[in-house]
């Protein structure tokens, strides 16, 4: 995880700030030894009640289905103007994002969230 | 709406600016900060996960936001008020007073949103061919939240004929609504799975009355506290079909090899419950002897849809001492034990009409794995070895005594000499005691006078950890230890499981490391790692282990007067291992 603040006072009125956070999680089960029963023919149907149920015993794939893959920036750019001592305005844009690359039980989890905010700060 | 929201806040912004409004009594003061403005949030692909805790009925739409922060007085009077509103469902409001004398109280409330994923249950599906997954989901594009809501108020009354003298009284009161994904499990244990939107309106409320007071150096409190939680949604149904076969489709005597058959029943239910808890302690001061503690806790919680009961009770012992000047040495002493009412387990007879191997009862008493007696002991040691140097060492001792660390389940041998005649083997408890003992060493020290940096390495020793014993791994079919049923077949319920599974190690070591510099009077640089091993080695079919690696540095730096860099970098790897045993349905 890597974060950033930024703060530049441009001149005695004027300020801008960037804000930023990026994550990178990735969780992997690495391959499975052993598995493969003792003893069974893998011919042998998996249910003696259904003769063509033949088992799969291959579980070299297994260890993949829970990978996980996630990369999340989170980041703000903002400025605030002063207009006196005692009043401020500010603009800023906020940016969340999440890359799902390797997908879950859950879907594809990727989105893009961004949020554009403006008003003004009286101190008293 | 909205429009009306921003109009009133903006003239309250105004009042702010213009300093209309706000008297001027003699003594009397405000400041603060209020602010007014306007968001607008969209979002592409799902914003379900990215924005958990961001209200999605609130995006594509402007929304009124405001702030304020405002502390002032009297002569006699202190108090502040805090708004966050950002939008309907999130929001915060705090208002505090204090009259410096007798009373003062505190409230707040806030609410947001969470937003909770969506199974898509695409790997409950098997492959063509005899017995399989499949799954059904009766809401697909269902999007699943929880609202929050919390209220808590405070009001303390001092007592001025006790000296410390003290009454607090408070409630709390949070509510948890929304949906939930729910699913059910039909026939075989994971043949059918079904997945429904389930409502939620759940409220919590905590009642608590404390009172304090000091007489001569001996301190008393008595705290009392009272919670209750309901679910007022409609619990969910669902349909069991009739057990069949799943094969064949063949009714049998399958109903009687299920729980529930051709029955509609309620599922997913939250019990509703409650919690009275009383806590007194006392405090002593020796003077130079030292200080004395004291206290003692019980707590009785009601599950009235189960009936069941459960009780903690603690008492803890601490004494602290100055040895010399530079050093200083507490002892602690602990124990508690928690029991909960065991629970009858009432099962129909499996293969009721089977007179050769069936008619079998599994009922069983089911013995709380939370219950527990626990005694813990603390010596920690505090030195200051020299100038801007301490020592502390820490030394713990705890014994965990569970009755049921688990259960072996009921099961039946079979003489296969005589047909119908079966010997019962009653459900088992496995009886744990797990002994700690714990060694903390942390030095701090300054680098000069622009530094400073700890080090604390932690050592634990466990005997007899908690596991899950024979969790996995069965025994062959051919096995010496199969108890086969009469007809040379092998039943579900006697496959024996032999392998013991935990993530709990037997000997752990932690060593962390924390420092800060100053470079210059401009940049100052922090970092810190944190390493820890745990492992066991004392299982019978593998070793756990488990290791964890946590370094990061941060960075700060003003270039300028009028430009500020703060930078951080954070990495963390855990690696694990745990042992996997496949089962061969049947048989």
């Amino acid at each position: 995880m890597f974060f950033l603040n930024v703060n530049l006072t441009a001149t005695d009125k004027l300020n801008f700030f960037l804000e930023g956070v990026y994550s990178m999680s990735t969780g992997s089960f690495s391959s499975f030894t052993g598995l493969t029963p003792e003893g069974i023919d893998p011919s042998f149907p998996i249910s003696p009640d259904n003769p063509s149920s033949v088992a799969d015993y291959d579980f070299s794939s297994i260890n993949e289905y829970s990978d996980l893959d996630y990369s999340q920036l989170e980041g703000t750019l903002g400025l605030n103007y002063k207009l006196d001592k005692r009043a401020t305005v500010y603009g800023s844009v906020n940016l969340m994002d999440l890359q799902d690359d390797q997908i879950y039980v859950y879907g594809d989890l990727s989105g893009m969230l961004v949020t554009y905010a403006a008003g003004m700060t009286v101190g008293f | 709406m909205r429009t009306r929201n921003l109009l009133m806040c903006s003239a309250v912004l105004l009042m702010c600016w213009t300093g209309i409004g706000f008297a001027d009594e003699e003594g009397a003061f405000v400041e603060g900060t209020a602010s007014v403005g306007a968001h607008y949030s969209d979002f592409s692909d799902n914003p379900q996960r990215v924005g958990e805790f961001v209200n999605l009925d609130a995006t594509r739409d402007l929304q009124a936001d405001m702030y304020l922060n405002l502390f002032g007085g009297t002569e006699n009077t202190l108090y502040n008020i805090n708004l966050d509103y950002r939008d309907i469902a999130t929001k915060k409001f705090e208002f505090g007073v204090d009259t410096k004398s007798l009373l003062s109280a505190d409230f707040r409330y806030g609410s947001f949103v969470h937003n909770l994923d969506h199974d898509n249950l695409t790997n409950m599906q098997g492959k063509a061919g005899g017995k399989q997954v499949y799954n059904t989901d009766h809401d697909p594009m269902g999007r699943y939240f929880m609202e929050y809501e919390q209220f808590q108020g405070d009001i303390k009354v001092d007592m001025p004929f006790l000296a410390d003298g003290q009454v607090t009284l408070g409630m709390a009161d949070q509510r948890r609504s929304g949906y939930k994904q729910a699913m059910t499990i039909d026939h075989c244990a994971f043949c059918h799975v079904e997945s429904n939107a389930q409502r939620v309106d759940q409220q919590t409320r905590i009642w608590k009355a404390d009172v304090k007071g000091s007489v001569g150096p001996v301190s008393l409190n008595y705290d009392f506290a009272k919670t209750d939680f309901v679910d007022r949604a409609n619990t969910p149904e669902h349909y069991w079909k009739s057990a069949r076969h799943p094969v064949n489709g063949n009714p049998m005597d399958f109903p009687t090899r299920q729980q529930f058959s051709d029955v509609t029943l309620p599922y997913g239910q939250t019990a509703d419950n409650d919690k009275i808890s009383h806590n007194a302690g006392i405090k002593a001061d020796l003077q130079r002897l030292g200080t004395l503690k004291g206290s003692y806790t019980y707590t009785n919680r009601q599950n009235y849809q189960t009936g069941i009961e459960g009780n903690f009770t603690a008492g803890a012992l601490g004494y602290a001492v100055k040895l010399s000047p530079k050093m200083r040495l507490t002892g602690k002493f602990l124990a508690y034990e928690t029991k909960v009412d065991d629970a009858f387990i009432d099962l129909n007879n499996f293969r009721a009409g089977d007179p050769v191997a069936g008619n079998l009862d599994f009922d069983w008493n089911r013995i709380s794995s939370a219950n527990r007696k626990v005694y813990q002991g603390d010596l920690n040691l505090g030195w200051k070895v020299g100038k801007g140097k301490h020592l502390k060492a820490n030394w713990r001792y705890q014994i965990i005594d569970r009755p049921a660390m688990a259960q072996s389940q009921t099961t039946y041998i079979f003489d296969e000499g005589n047909p119908g005649a079966r010997e019962e083997v009653a459900s088992t408890a496995f009886e744990n005691k797990t002994t700690i003992n714990r060694i903390k060493l942390r030095f701090d020290s300054r680098l000069g006078l622009k530094g400073n940096y700890n080090l604390t390495y932690t050592f634990t020793d466990v005997d007899m950890p908690y596991m899950n014993p024979t969790a996995m791994c069965e025994t062959s079919l051919d096995g010496v230890d199969s108890a086969h049923g009469p007809d040379g077949r092998m039943y579900y319920f006697q496959r024996q499981r032999f392998g013991n599974g935990t993530n709990q190690a037997t000997q752990a070591h932690k060593v962390t490391g924390r420092g800060s510099y100053q470079l210059s009077a401009r940049t100052s640089i922090n970092a810190f790692i944190t390493w820890a091993q745990d492992k066991n080695d004392e299982m019978n079919i593998y070793e756990y282990s488990r290791d964890l690696l946590t370094p990061g540095l941060n960075l700060w730096t003003a270039p300028s007067d009028n430009l500020l860099f703060t930078l951080g970098w954070t990495y963390s790897k855990v690696e694990s291992n745990a042992n996997m045993c496949v089962p061969i349905f049947d048989g």
